[in-house]
This record gives structure tokens, C-alpha cells and sequence, in this order.
């Protein structure tokens, strides 16, 4: 089911410097989609726009049906979208659990066991949490938002290959599981890019698949 | 890398956070200097109410048997704290005579008794070194009708009452003769050293005096003044020209005592034997509450400074706290506690050592400010005294217009700067301590952990 | 999870930030509250300060307006008297607080029993049978404002001074109690003695007879400034021979002599006012020669402020002084909490990334950052009037006069005071400080966080 739609999306930081040049594409619901490209061809932004964390210069982004910037951008952020970013994804003074809640009222104990916290490691102060923890706990808060979907910027460029490894599964059972979720990781992980439904490429503004 | 170029660099670089820190330290050095200058200043201005309030004491020296000469009043004067002496002057009676010997005519209609024995021919005799200071002319009423007033360096002159003239046909110009007799004195077989004096002014009197109440020789009419080589002539001649009373004027009333104090060192004078009134009721109705603002600028200022070195001291610990990562990846390298300690206390000092000399600046505009706006300079007329002798000079104290005041200012010394950076320093190095002890106390692989 | 939820977490996890916070706040409301009492006990104290010149204005008959007419050889002037009625209208102004006239007589001292006292005196030329007895007497509306008393050469040594509403009643010197062993409270007596009445009809009047009027002591005084020439003065001339007495007490002694009641009934030659504050001295003698009921054209007033006029600047300099360096330093003090915030606010930058990539609005933000504050102020600012309590307490007892300074405390306006205006300050602070944050683009947080 299409979730998000962009009509030929462009963004520029100043008038010379254009980053995104006219990106369309339609994506769905339980899938994952990888953006793969260079260092600084503007995956971080196109993930930004598409999050609602700034408008294009020109070009419409529509979340189910509606345009985003007429649904406000912090409504969209709060109701439709989750972050999980490369690193610093946690408030220093709360735990996991207050975490989790920050944007939802579910029972959040569940949901960190689902990503495989420990009860013990769930009331731990988030920062004596290692790396992939955090990122666990990160996760979990995107799930327990009801958001339809899921943003990763490199989730998995602190970690080792093991503790990558289960953050990518959590990802994929996220999707794929119910309910599905529009997943969208920007990487340049190969690893992590084979194993998404469909990848893009990033190259000169455009978006190829 | 050497701990100095290491804290340079930390400050150089890390611009935002050191603009900041060197903002506090400017601010609150800034807070301790103005508070300095302005306490001075209350203590000026406190001072400054002192001296516009005035004080002053009456020297009776009669029973010291002449031993208050002009030398003596010098000396005074001399006094540190000693605005000057004035008013010399000495009081008796004395019989009058024609240059002929005849004896003159005083009024005797209407007073209290008839004349008493040895007082037939007598009146008041007061000497003065300026006459138109007398407590006669500038209180009671007197006033000069002709001629003028006795003034220093005056040898054998009178003035008399315009009665006492008309009555025995005396001018300004002519002499008479200034007398004592034994009966006035009781003593028998008294041999007199008369006085010749010319009579260089005639006075009235404006005021009304209660004639029935009094005796002949306390009347008016019968008041001679002169000079005080005459006067001593007459009691004691041969001896140095002495005085009975004088007037002494401070700068400070709070320093009556001080000044009587000294005064009683001068030699060749019996002070047991002499009388100090003070005239100080103004400040005195004034001292509690002079005293208790200086105390309240005081407690004022302890306060301010016991706060900042404690903010300050607060906000340095936080700032050092909050480097706690550097300072471990620094003791994982091996350099030294010591080392590192020097190198917090470094960057800090360099930013302190502009802060407090730009505090200096700051704090003066600041203190030139509320100088220029706020305060109220009273104009003290420079009074230019071609003699720098502070003794009496001429005019009655009224005349000189307005009192010398304290030139009031709002200024930083050097003292308080320097106060400022050695305390600041102080504070600097212990903040540092307490703030790297508990890092510096970390095993190793507690240094490690904090800095993963 | 809602914005107070998540400042109430900041505020108990981040113990030590909490508690710096704190202290600062609890530090800066203290000093400042403390700060205001002394400005408080400043305003009063320089109000004593200036009331302590003895400020008065006298109010006199216009000789200058007066008929003249001869006597003999002198001048005798015919003008208006002061009355008690105007004394009373005037007197009633709002910043008057005392006044005195009096009335001189010259009765003779007897004890209760009726007996002739002898009067001090240092010379036997005096040994006369009129003078032996004399004292000299004021009869006065109120002695503490005599000027004997406000020039300080007499000070009330035991007892209380005379007011208007005493009635026969009497001030005399140390030395003529001691004489005589007479105590605050006995009763003594004053007379027209029978000589003095003798002496007065051979002089031609004949409406007068003998008359003695008790009167208690309630006062004693001692004389600082000796006269010079004691020697020379009669009875009662000496300072020693002075008694203070009532106006009633001399309509009493002199009803018996119509001839010296005359001048009692006259009224008075002047009167002095006296003001509480300096500073409204010429406001206040224009209020009273405003009013209407008495014929100006026959009086006048005039200050006598010679010793305020000297000092005011001073005095308002060393008031001026005080007030700033307060002043300074709560404008300092609030710019250090200032610092501290934005200081705080800037190290905060990725977590306001997080919220506000999570949904959470920027103004939700700031509220959040403002209730934080809000909670720790409530308790510091609660606390800092105890602490300025005590401070208050102590400055009291250090600077321990008896005037109001003593009673140096915290009112509860200036704590209202300190509270409403410190939380503008710390509202300003974090606005201050937030606009930085508050003005980046989301995106920008987000980059500053990879």
C-alpha cells in the first residue's frame, strides 16, 4: 500500500547549490527500501525531508495522500514517522523504559524484551548501555510509536558485525512482520543493502533504483 | 606538548566556551571592584557629612596662669586635623582713667546696686585678636559705629561704647587709661602697671540688656574691648602676651578627641588646669545614624564578596567537571596529575588575567557613571589663603561661606586590583583542585570506562 | 509522555545540575532579598540621619509690620501675639513633629511645707532678699524641644520632659536637687513671696498678693555647657537656678498678680515647629502660611535648617552610594544567572534534536526547559527567605542601635518583589539563551548530531 509519494522533489542550500534535482518516487508498506550513494550526495537530506524535519525547495512529499507540510511538519514527525539515527538517539536522563514512552503510552517492557532487552538492562541508565543496546532501545521507541514509518540514517555504523546483524533483523522483522512498516535505511553498507526489498542509488541528485 | 601550549590551545580553539567563561570572570570581577570604589566613596561622603556638620571646642585657659601664649595657639593649629584657632581672647574688669589720672565716669542709673567698692570707675574689659569675632559683636548684638575693629598686630587700642564716649568726651583718636586697683582684686598694697590705649573704634549695642539685672560693671555701656598685648600689660606685664580663651575648629568632629588628645602633649602649658568644652551637638545628634550606613555598606560589601567567590568558585568547578573526558583521555596518554592540574589552572588563568585587567576598565566607567550622574558635588569654594598660617585670619566664621569639604570621587585603586587578581587566582587554583581531586583519585580503568 | 513529566525526570536524574541550580538561585534570590532589606534599613536610616539636624522653622510676630510707639527712651512695639489656637491649627500639619514657646518668670523655691528656699549661687554680692529665692522659669509646651535641650548644652538626665498636657509640673537642675536631696517625683513649691509681693507694691502696684503653687518633679537635667563667669550672675542668671515648668503652673502662680497675668494672656513672642523630615521643610512652611485663619501680614516664618542645608548633599550622597552598589549588583547577579542558563541551554543542543525529531514541538520544548527552572526557583526562592531571615536577624543584632536600622528585616513585598521580578529575570534567561537553539531548522539539529 502506497504510504509516500514524492513528486519531483528538489532542494537546494543556497541558489547555486542544488543537493536534490527532481525525485519521484512512490513507496509502499511493508517493505524495506535501502538509499545507497556517496558520502555527502544528500542521503541524510532526502531521509530529512521525507521525515519532515524540512520542507524541498520545490516538489510535494504526500504521506498517505496528504501533503506533508499542510499536516505540519511536527505532526508528521510525531504522528507518521520515527527516527533511529547513527548514534545519540537517547535522552541521557531517562531509561530505556521512559524512552520508549516518550511517545507512547504502551507498556514498554514488552517491547524492549522484544528487541532483546533484559529486564535488568531495561531500567539501566541509558548511557551505561552499550552501542547496540542503545540502538535497541532506539528501535523500540520507533516501534511503540505507531509511526507507519521507520527512517534509519546508518543504523549500524557503530556496531560490530554481530550486533549489526540483529539490529538488521529487528529492522527487517519490522516491515515484513505485522504490522508493516515503510522501512527506509540510508547506508553505504553493501551487507546491510542486499538484504533490502528494493535499493536506490543517490547519484547526482537523482534517484535511481 | 607542554601544559602551557596545551591550555593556549585549548583556549584559542574552543573560542565559544572561553568567550563565555571569560564573560563570567569579567562580570564578576567587575561586581567586587565597584563595590570597592564604592565604598570608599561612602566613606568620603560619610566623612564629607562629618565635616559639613562641623566641630569645634572652647580652650578655657584662665586658671593656667597666662601659659596659653600665641606660641602655644601655633601650635595648635599645627595639629593635623585642626581647621584653625580662633576667637582668642581673654575677659576682666578694669578701671578706667583719663590720660591725666582723673578717673572716667561709667554709667551707674538704673543697675542692680549701686557701685561697689573698687568698681566706681570700672567695666568689663574684653581683649580680642579681631574684636568683630567677639561673641559681643557677632551673638549679642554690638555693632561698630565708627572707626574700626581691633585686628591682629593691634598694640594699646580700645573700643568703646557710645555712651561710655559721650560721657567722657572721648573720640577715636584720643587715649585713656586701662587700670586695676587692689579692692577689685582683693589685694592690699596692689601696685598697678596701667596701659595707655587709643580708642580706634565706637560701638552700640542693638539689643536690649535687662539693666536691673545687673551690676554696673557687667553693663554694656561700660564694656571696653582691646587688644591682647594690652590686656597682658595690665595683669602681668613683662610677661608674653597670653590669652584666656580660644576656639578650635576641626575638619573632622569625629577627631575631637584625638585632636584635645594631642593638644595636651604641647609643652609649657598645665592642661589639668584648663577647661575643653566641645561643640559638636550636630554630629553628635548625627553619629548613630552616620555610623550604622557605614556599617551597612560594610556588611554590604562582605557579603557581595563571600557570594561571588562562592559562585565563582561554583561555576569554575562545573567548568572543569566538564572536561572530565579530556582530562582522562589525558591521564590514559601518562601525562602527570600535576601536569594536568597546571594545564586547567592554565587555560583558566589566561582568560582571568584579561578579564580582571579589562574589570579594571569596566569597573571605572562603571564608577565614572554613577559619579557624574548621581552624586551631588557641594561646590567647596577654594579658599585661596595667601598665608599658609591657619591661624585666625581676618572675618567673622560666617563669612567665609561654604565649609571645606573632601573632594568626593568614585575611583578603582591599584590596591583593589590587585586584591582582585590575587584573590581570584587563589579561588581559580582551588576550584581547579576540587574539581580534578575526585578525577584525579580514578584508578585506571575507571579513567578508561569514563572515557568510552 | 507529557512536557511536565519530562521536566520533572531532567529534574531528578540530573541531581547535580538540579542542585547547582539551585544553590545558585537560593545564592542570588538571598543576596538580593538581603540586598533589599539593607536598602530598606538605608532609606530609614538616612531619614534619621537627616531628621537628627533638628530641622526647625519659628514662627514670630512681624516687627516689621508692628505700630511703634515711644516710651521713654525705648521703643515699644504693638503687634499681633501668638495664640494657642494657631499654635494648634498649625501644629496639626502632617509632618510636624513637635513644637515649643515659652513664657519666662522668675518665682521663688520653697519646699512643700512652704518654706523659702536659697538658691545656688557662687558670690555673696548677691545676698539680697529678693534674689536669695529666685529661680528663673519657662513655663513650656514641650521641653524636649527647648532650645536649651536641642542645642545640647542641658540633657534630661532622670525623669521625662514636660509635655502640653502636663500640669504643674517641674524640670530643675542636678544641682539643685542634689542641694536639697530632692528625687524624681517629690514635690516642691514656687511662690510670690511675701518680700517680692512688698517689693512690688512699694514700686506702685497693688493688685498683687502672696501665692504658692506645688508642683512635682518629674525630671532633672544636667548642664554641659557651663556659663563662664559664674561669679558675676546673679540667681537667676545661673543655669543652675533654670526650672522648666508647665503653662498651666504659671497661670496658677501668676493669678494673683493681673498684672503679670497680662503677659500670659498676651500670647507668645515666637515658636519654634519642629519637622520630622528635613527635605519637606519648605513644603511644609508653605502649608502653614496657607492657612486661612490667621493674618499672615503679622508674622513670620522662618527656617532654620542652616545645619541640613550643609549636609544634605553629603547625606544624600552617602544614601546614593548605598543604593547603587545594590543596584549593581542585582543587575550582576541576574546576568550571571543569565549566563549560567544559555551556558546550560547550549549543552543541551542534541537532546532538543532528539525530542524534536521525535514530534515534539519547539514550544513544548522551551516550556519544558521553563518548568524545570520553575520547580527548582519555587523551592530556592521559598527557602531564600528564611535564609535572608536569618541574615536580616544577625545584621540586626550587629549593627544593634536603637534606631530602626536595628529592625532590619525581610517584608514580605520585597520577597513578592524578588519572586516576580527574578522569574521575569530567569523567563528572560531562557528565552534569551533558547533562541539560538529555537532557530535552527530541525534538519540543522539533525546534522549536528551524526
Amino acid at each position: 500500500m502506497n504510504i509516500l509519494e514524492l513528486k519531483n522533489v528538489k532542494f537546494s542550500y543556497q541558489k547555486s547549490k542544488s543537493v536534490l534535482k527532481g525525485i519521484n518516487v512512490t513507496l509502499e508498506k511493508g517493505k524495506i527500501y535501502a538509499i545507497l550513494g556517496p558520502s555527502g550526495c544528500g542521503k541524510t537530506t532526502l531521509l530529512s525531508l521525507i521525515g519532515g524535519l524540512d520542507t524541498p525547495t520545490s516538489g510535494e512529499i504526500l504521506c498517505k495522500g496528504e501533503n506533508v507540510s499542510k499536516v505540519g511538519l511536527a505532526n508528521h514527525r510525531k504522528n507518521n514517522v520515527a527516527f533511529i539515527f547513527q548514534s545519540y538517539n537517547l535522552i541521557d536522563y531517562m531509561n530505556p523504559s521512559e524512552n520508549v514512552n516518550l511517545t507512547s503510552k504502551l507498556p514498554a517492557l514488552p517491547i524492549l524484551e522484544k528487541v532483546g532487552l533484559t529486564k535488568d538492562e531495561a531500567r539501566r541508565n541509558v548511557m551505561k548501555l552499550s552501542g547496540g543496546q542503545q540502538q535497541r532501545v532506539a528501535i523500540a521507541r520507533a516501534l511503540a510509536s505507531d509511526a507507519e514509518i521507520l527512517l534509519a540514517d546508518e543504523p549500524t555504523g557503530n556496531l560490530d558485525e554481530d550486533t549489526a546483524q540483529s539490529i538488521t533483523e529487528l529492522l527487517l522483522d519490522s516491515a515484513h512482520g505485522a504490522p508493516g512498516k515503510c522501512v527506509i535505511i540510508v547506508t553505504h553498507s553493501n551487507e546491510l543493502a542486499k538484504k533490502a526489498d528494493v535499493v536506490f542509488q543517490l547519484k547526482k541528485g537523482m534517484l535511481q533504483e | 606538548m607542554d601544559f602551557l601550549k596545551r591550555a593556549f590551545l585549548q583556549t584559542t580553539r574552543k573560542k565559544g566556551k572561553s568567550l563565555l567563561l571569560f564573560f563570567v570572570l569579567l562580570v564578576i570581577s567587575t561586581l567586587i571592584l565597584t563595590c570597592f570604589a564604592i565604598r570608599s566613596a561612602t566613606d568620603t561622603a560619610a566623612l564629607n557629612v562629618r565635616e559639613s556638620l562641623g566641630g569645634s571646642f572652647t580652650l578655657n585657659a584662665k586658671r593656667t596662669d597666662g601659659q596659653l601664649t600665641g606660641h602655644v595657639l601655633d601650635q595648635i593649629a599645627a595639629i593635623p586635623g585642626v581647621e584653625k584657632v580662633d576667637n582668642a581672647r581673654s575677659e576682666s574688669y578694669a578701671e578706667y582713667k583719663s590720660t591725666d589720672g582723673m578717673s572716667l565716669e561709667v554709667k551707674t542709673e538704673g543697675a542692680l546696686m549701686g557701685a561697689i567698692d573698687g568698681f566706681e570707675h570700672a567695666g568689663k574689659l574684653q581683649s580680642n585678636v579681631y574684636s568683630e569675632k567677639d561673641e559681643f559683636f557677632t551673638d549679642k548684638g554690638f555693632e561698630l559705629l565708627e572707626g574700626r575693629h581691633i585686628t591682629k598686630g593691634d598694640e594699646n587700642v580700645a573700643l568703646i561704647h557710645e555712651d561710655f564716649a559721650e560721657l567722657n568726651g572721648l573720640a577715636v583718636g584720643d587715649t585713656f587709661i586701662l587700670d586695676l586697683n587692689g579692692q577689685m582684686l582683693e589685694i592690699e598694697n596692689y601696685e598697678s602697671t596701667p596701659v595707655t590705649v587709643e580708642v580706634i573704634g565706637i560701638y552700640t549695642n542693638t539689643e536690649e540688656q535687662e539693666v536691673a539685672e545687673n551690676v554696673t560693671y557687667t553693663l554694656y555701656e561700660n564694656t571696653v574691648f582691646t587688644d591682647p598685648t594690652s590686656f597682658t600689660q595690665l595683669f602681668d606685664a613683662g610677661r608674653e602676651t597670653y590669652y584666656s580663651y580660644a576656639e578650635v575648629l576641626v575638619n573632622d568632629p569625629a577627631k575631637l578627641d584625638s585632636v584635645v588628645a594631642e593638644m595636651k602633649t604641647i609643652e609649657g602649658v598645665d592642661w589639668d588646669a584648663s577647661n575643653v568644652t566641645y561643640h559638636d551637638t550636630d554630629y553628635q545628634n548625627a553619629k548613630e545614624s552616620l555610623e550604622t550606613l557605614g556599617n551597612l555598606v560594610s556588611i554590604a560589601v562582605v557579603i557581595i564578596i563571600v557570594v561571588s567567590i562562592v559562585l565563582l568558585a561554583l561555576i569554575l568547578t562545573l567548568w572543569v567537571r566538564g572536561r572530565i573526558h579530556e582530562t582522562g583521555v589525558f591521564m590514559s596518554m601518562g601525562f602527570g596529575k600535576v601536569n594536568i592540574f597546571m594545564q586547567h589552572v592554565a587555560e583558566i588563568m589566561l582568560v582571568a588575567i584579561l578579564a580582571f585587567a579589562l574589570s579594571f576598565a569596566t569597573s571605572s566607567i562603571i564608577a565614572q557613571n554613577v559619579g557624574n550622574t548621581l552624586l551631588e558635588q557641594t561646590t567647596a569654594q577654594t579658599e585661596e589663603t595667601a598665608d599658609t598660617d591657619n591661624t585666625e585670619t581676618a572675618g567673622t566664621p560666617d563669612s567665609t561661606g561654604a565649609v571645606n569639604l573632601t573632594e568626593l570621587n568614585i575611583s578603582i585603586s591599584p590596591i583593589h586590583l590587585l586584591f582582585v587578581y590575587v584573590l581570584g587566582t587563589l579561588i581559580i587554583v582551588l576550584s581547579v583542585a576540587i574539581a580534578t581531586i575526585p578525577i584525579m583519585k580514578m584508578k585506571p580503568k575507571e579513567i578508561l570506562s569514563s572515557i568510552s | 509522555m507529557n512536557t511536565p513529566k519530562r521536566s520533572l525526570l531532567y529534574v531528578i536524574r540530573k541531581r547535580s545540575r538540579t542542585l547547582l541550580l539551585f544553590v545558585i538561585l537560593l545564592i542570588v534570590s538571598t543576596l538580593t532579598l538581603s540586598g533589599l532589606s539593607i536598602m530598606d534599613a538605608t532609606k530609614d536610616t538616612s531619614a534619621e540621619l537627616r531628621e537628627s539636624t533638628g530641622t526647625s522653622f519659628t514662627m514670630e510676630r512681624n516687627l516689621g509690620t508692628a505700630t511703634r510707639s515711644n516710651s521713654g527712651n525705648n521703643f515699644v512695639y504693638q503687634q499681633e501675639f501668638i495664640t494657642d489656637e494657631m499654635i494648634e491649627e498649625i501644629a496639626k500639619i502632617d509632618g510636624i513633629k513637635g513644637y515649643n514657646a515659652k513664657k519666662e518668670g522668675l518665682p521663688d523655691l520653697q519646699d512643700v511645707n512652704g518654706n523659702n528656699l536659697e538658691t545656688i549661687v557662687y558670690t555673696n554680692w548677691y545676698d539680697d532678699p529678693i534674689l536669695k529665692y529666685s529661680t528663673k522659669a519657662f513655663a513650656s509646651f514641650n521641653t524636649s524641644y527647648d532650645s536649651l535641650f536641642t542645642s545640647n548644652k542641658f540633657e534630661l538626665n532622670e525623669g521625662r520632659h514636660i509635655t502640653a498636657e502636663d500640669e504643674n509640673t517641674a524640670i530643675i537642675s542636678n544641682d539643685l536637687a542634689k542641694k536639697y536631696n530632692i528625687k524624681v517625683g517629690d514635690k516642691i513649691k514656687f511662690a510670690l513671696t511675701e518680700e517680692f509681693v512688698a517689693v512690688e507694691k512699694e514700686k506702685g502696684t497693688s493688685d498683687i498678693s502672696v501665692n504658692d503653687v506645688e508642683v512635682e518633679v518629674i525630671g532633672i537635667f544636667n548642664i554641659s555647657s557651663e556659663q563662664s563667669d559664674k561669679q558675676a550672675l546673679a540667681q537667676y542668671e545661673l543655669y543652675e537656678n533654670y526650672v522648666f515648668t508647665d503653662i498651666t503652673f504659671f497661670k496658677k502662680l501668676y493669678s494673683t498678680w493681673p498684672l503679670g497675668m497680662e503677659e500670659l494672656k498676651e500670647g507668645y513672642e515666637s515658636v519654634d515647629f519642629f519637622v520630622t523630615d528635613p527635605a519637606q521643610l519648605s513644603s511644609i512652611m508653605s502649608e502653614v502660611s496657607n492657612i486661612s485663619s490667621i493674618n499672615w501680614d503679622n508674622f513670620t516664618l522662618t527656617a532654620n535648617d542652616e545645619v541640613f542645608q550643609q549636609s544634605a548633599s553629603s547625606m544624600s550622597n552617602v544614601e546614593k552610594l548605598i543604593t547603587t552598589m545594590l543596584i549593581v549588583v542585582v543587575v550582576i547577579s541576574a546576568t550571571i544567572v543569565t549566563l549560567i542558563l544559555s551556558m546550560w541551554l547550549k549543552s543541551r543542543v542534541r537532546e532538543t534534536g532528539i525530542l524534536m525529531a521525535v514530534g515534539i514541538s519547539k514550544y513544548k520544548i522551551l516550556l519544558q526547559h521553563v518548568l524545570e527552572v520553575a520547580v527548582i526557583a519555587v523551592f530556592a526562592f521559598g527557602l531564600s527567605y528564611f535564609a535572608s531571615g536569618m541574615i536580616a536577624g544577625n545584621l540586626g543584632s550587629i549593627l544593634d542601635s536603637s534606631i530602626s536600622a536595628g529592625n532590619v528585616m525581610v517584608t514580605v513585598s520585597n520577597f513578592i518583589l524578588v519572586c516576580a521580578v527574578g522569574t521575569l529575570i530567569l523567563l528572560l534567561a531562557i528565552g534569551i539563551s533558547s533562541i539560538p537553539v529555537m532557530r535552527m531548522k530541525p534538519r540543522e539539529i539533525l546534522s549536528k548530531m551524526s
